[in-house]
């Protein structure tokens, strides 16, 4: 190891949020190892989809292999799961728990849990409504999948699961919401308000997901290929981290894009979060955009590639092999930029870039220091 | 524990207010001094075979009043009344599209349903064609919750913002608020929009009929005969600022942001939890570093269910004791707006520091005997209001509690 990049974390500012675990459930399994071997592999993700998911407006989807409820969470309290949670739930299993089931992380009551949504389980709430529409009365709904319904459930069914009892939050923002999720637990940290956080994003495929994405697609662009997962990290500050850091957040930044012009604001977002960060464009080791299967996608593979090294861009393979993850993505990102440096002695103290765009607007971009050593 | 390095103060400088009992600040004003109820028929969407149709709508919503940059196709009710009170907050707060541009900001909005109307409208297009391909683009475009928030920034030509929708139920809007004064007490930026949207809709209506907590006449917080809420609509929006940026430009200044706290009950998905609304409560105190005797008045979550009031009050009490202060339910007035009730409340909270009165709890008759509070029944009362408590609770455990003082000293 040169000296260039020993002990790096020497040199963060306190209340640097560092990441010192992630898990994943994604397509490429259940799991941080099934999913950083399908990265590393550079694997396709894409199945004809289960005949049991009824009409969809597309027959190839990315789901999560093998992926069912019961079977990953037992009988109780999971017959009328939606399956969004069930994702984070599994999820947080996989960053909390070891490999025998036991707690591996010690938590309180100052750990707190912020996920990122779209607008959770699309498939709860179409259900919910169409037995309001076609039952007897319009209010002969079922009650037992009522609670799931909420857009915070799966947040606070992670924090009911482990008995974190800190900060509890949801938020919306389709892409960008796992960025906007470490930026609040950031924020929220910094105000003393937790030590450590559960941080991340989640995704559902449903055929109701599905329509409502077809139909929103601009003309033009292909019936879009949808992936689905939860990706968790746990966060902590340097100076109080207990276990190794993996990566060091030195920047999170945001915008939003108010003139159709979404290459333009991501080159100033990440013109600043690399400001933020106090690293040069050209340090960037590897650049991971979202690669949505949209205008906006597109504009955004330009704007990092004229503004980081050409290799930088190609270190991860791209997120299109998991399909459009939509509310997953940024955190997918993150744990692909994990994956891959955990197996290149190169990575410690390089520069990592993660950007995100949003339909409705929304653009961030996260600047990482990574830390972690070879695996 | 706390490794914060700045904590500066953040006052509040401009409230937008779209509810069922009054447009505009000065109309709630007028209305939270009244005692005014938004009840009224439902016209939203169809109700039959539901047996009963009152919800807390907003009668007289113009939407183009407000919006003037966005088209109004680009965003469902929620959005509208959202970006509406945006626009109202920061004409309060005398703020022009100039002063804010470029500015780094936070704009944050709550909510609970997002654009769950949308998202029934676009099923019975489905069902009515028996295709999903009937489904209108426009709508499918705009039902995410995150456009809450963008489209806000879009609007105001605020391109340098962090957009964040945060969808913790009917808590949201007080979570809303204190990112916004987490944001600013860091010195990372001087200004953020907070505070939370929603819009009347069958989801919400058929879930809490099917709970059994509709009321089947009023809503009665804390009365022994309460029967459950109305659900109810709107958007609260408050322009927060870092104390140094309101002097310099010499801005009205409502009330100063004391502190909030955020307890997660961890033990119930939808059951109120007095433990940890209690927790809740002494974080918000401590946060503000206020002691349990300055408090003038709260603002209680009080949905009027008998869940909900019975533990709530039990959590005052633990907290306060055998004397709490007067504790008031303004869902009484605008139904349970979900999202934006937190909002309204806190909007509700700083008017009355402004103005010195506590609003009413109306359709009160006898109170319960289990919540031994002073609900301030069916009238406004004058009083000089320093210091008040804004509570908010929310499905999946989460409760924020937000503390508000009166600028000064």
């Amino acid at each position: 190891m040169s000296t260039a990049t020993a002990r790096p974390e020497a040199t963060l500012p306190p209340g640097t949020p560092v990441i010192t675990g992630w898990s994943a459930v994604s397509p490429y399994g259940i799991g941080r190892e099934e999913f950083a071997a399908g990265v590393r592999a550079g694997a396709k993700t894409a199945v004809k989809a289960d005949a049991g998911l009824g009409p969809l407006p597309s027959s190839d989807v990315c789901t999560v292999p093998g992926f069912d409820i019961q079977e990953q969470l037992g009988p109780r309290g999971t017959a009328k799961m939606d399956r969004l949670t069930a994702l984070a739930l599994v999820a947080s299993d996989g960053l909390l728990l070891d490999a025998d089931g036991n707690r591996a992380v010690a938590t309180d009551e100052l750990t707190g849990v912020v996920l990122g949504i779209t607008m959770g389980s699309l498939e709860n709430v179409t259900d919910f409504l169409r037995q309001s529409y076609t039952n007897a009365r319009p209010f002969y709904v079922d009650a037992g999948r009522i609670p799931f319904g909420s857009l915070n459930h799966a947040a606070g069914a992670t924090a009911i699961r482990h008995d974190l009892k800190g900060p509890n939050t949801t938020v919306a923002g389709g892409r960008v919401s796992g960025l906007l999720a470490l930026n609040y637990a950031r924020r929220l940290m910094g105000q003393g308000r937790a030590t450590k956080y559960l941080v991340g994003s989640a995704e559902e495929f449903s055929a109701a997901h599905a329509w409502f994405e077809h139909t929103a697609t601009a003309s033009g662009d292909p019936a879009p290929l949808l992936g689905e997962g939860c990706g968790l990290f746990l966060v902590e500050q340097a100076e109080a981290a207990e276990r190794p850091p993996l990566a060091a957040v030195l920047s999170v930044e945001t915008r939003v894009d108010i003139d159709d012009d979404p290459g333009a604001a991501v080159t100033a977002c990440a013109r600043r979060a690399l400001q933020r960060a106090g690293v040069d464009a050209g340090e960037v080791w590897a650049a991971v955009p979202c690669a949505a299967p949209t205008a906006a996608g597109r504009a955004e593979h330009e704007a990092l590639a004229a503004l980081v090294p050409a290799d930088a861009l190609s270190r991860v393979p791209s997120m299109e092999l998991l399909g459009d993850t939509s509310a997953a993505s940024a955190s997918f990102q993150i744990a692909a930029v994990l994956a891959v440096a955990e197996a290149d002695a190169d990575s410690r103290g390089r520069i990592a870039l993660v950007s995100a765009v949003d339909r409705d607007g929304a653009v961030a971009v996260a600047v990482l220091r990574l830390m972690g050593e070879q695996r | 524990m706390s490794t914060a390095t700045a904590r500066r103060r953040v006052v509040l400088t401009g409230f937008g207010v779209i509810s069922s009992i009054g447009t505009g600040v000065e109309e709630y004003t007028a209305g939270l001094r009244s005692g005014r109820s938004g009840a009224r028929p439902i016209t939203r969407f169809d109700t039959e075979g539901f047996g009963q149709n009152t919800a807390c709508e907003v009668p007289d919503f113009e939407p183009g009043r407000w919006i003037h940059n966005v088209p109004l196709d680009d965003m469902g009710r929620a959005g509208q009344y959202a970006v509406a009170a945006a626009r109202m907050a920061v004409d309060d707060a005398g703020l022009t599209e100039d002063d804010l541009g470029e500015r780094q900001a936070v704009i944050t909005v709550g909510t609970t349903d997002g654009e769950s109307h949308d998202i029934a409208v676009l099923l019975e297009q489905e069902l009515a064609a028996g295709d999903p391909e009937a489904m209108d683009p426009v709508l499918s475009r705009r039902i995410n919750a995150g456009r809450l928030s963008t489209v806000i920034a879009r609007e105001l030509r605020m391109p340098n913002v962090e957009a964040t929708t945060v969808t913790t139920a009917c808590a949201a809007g007080n979570y809303s608020i204190g990112y916004g004064l987490d944001s600013i007490r860091s010195g990372e930026v001087d200004i953020a929009l907070c505070g939370g949207a929603d819009a009347v809709c069958r989801k919400a209506f058929a879930l809490f009929k099917r709970f059994g907590a509709l009321t089947p006449d009023v809503v009665r917080p804390f009365d022994k005969d309460r029967q459950g809420i109305l659900t109810g609509e709107g958007a609260g929006i408050l322009v927060l600022e870092s104390l140094e940026s309101a002097l310099a430009r010499g801005a009205r200044i409502y009330a100063e942001v004391l502190g909030y706290g955020l307890s997660c009950d961890a033990a119930h998905p939808t059951a109120p939890n007095r433990d940890g609304i209690a927790r809740g409560i002494r974080l918000a105190l401590d946060d503000a570093g206020v002691k349990q005797e300055e408090i003038d008045f709260i603002s209680a979550h009080g949905t009027g269910t008998k869940a909900n009031d019975k533990t709530e009050s039990a959590a005052i009490v633990d907290v306060y004791g055998d004397a709490p202060p007067r504790t008031v339910a303004v869902k009484s007035m605008l139904g349970h707006s979900m999202g934006a009730a937190s909002a309204l409340g806190a909007i509700a909270c700083g008017l009355a520091i402004e103005h010195g009165f506590i609003p009413p709890t109306i359709n009160h008759r006898e109170t319960d005997p289990d919540c031994p509070l002073d609900v301030v029944p069916n009238a406004a009362v004058e009083a000089d209001v320093r210091i008040v408590q804004n509570n908010s609770s929310a499905f999946a455990g989460n409760n924020a509690v937000l503390i508000l003082g009166t600028y000064g000293e």
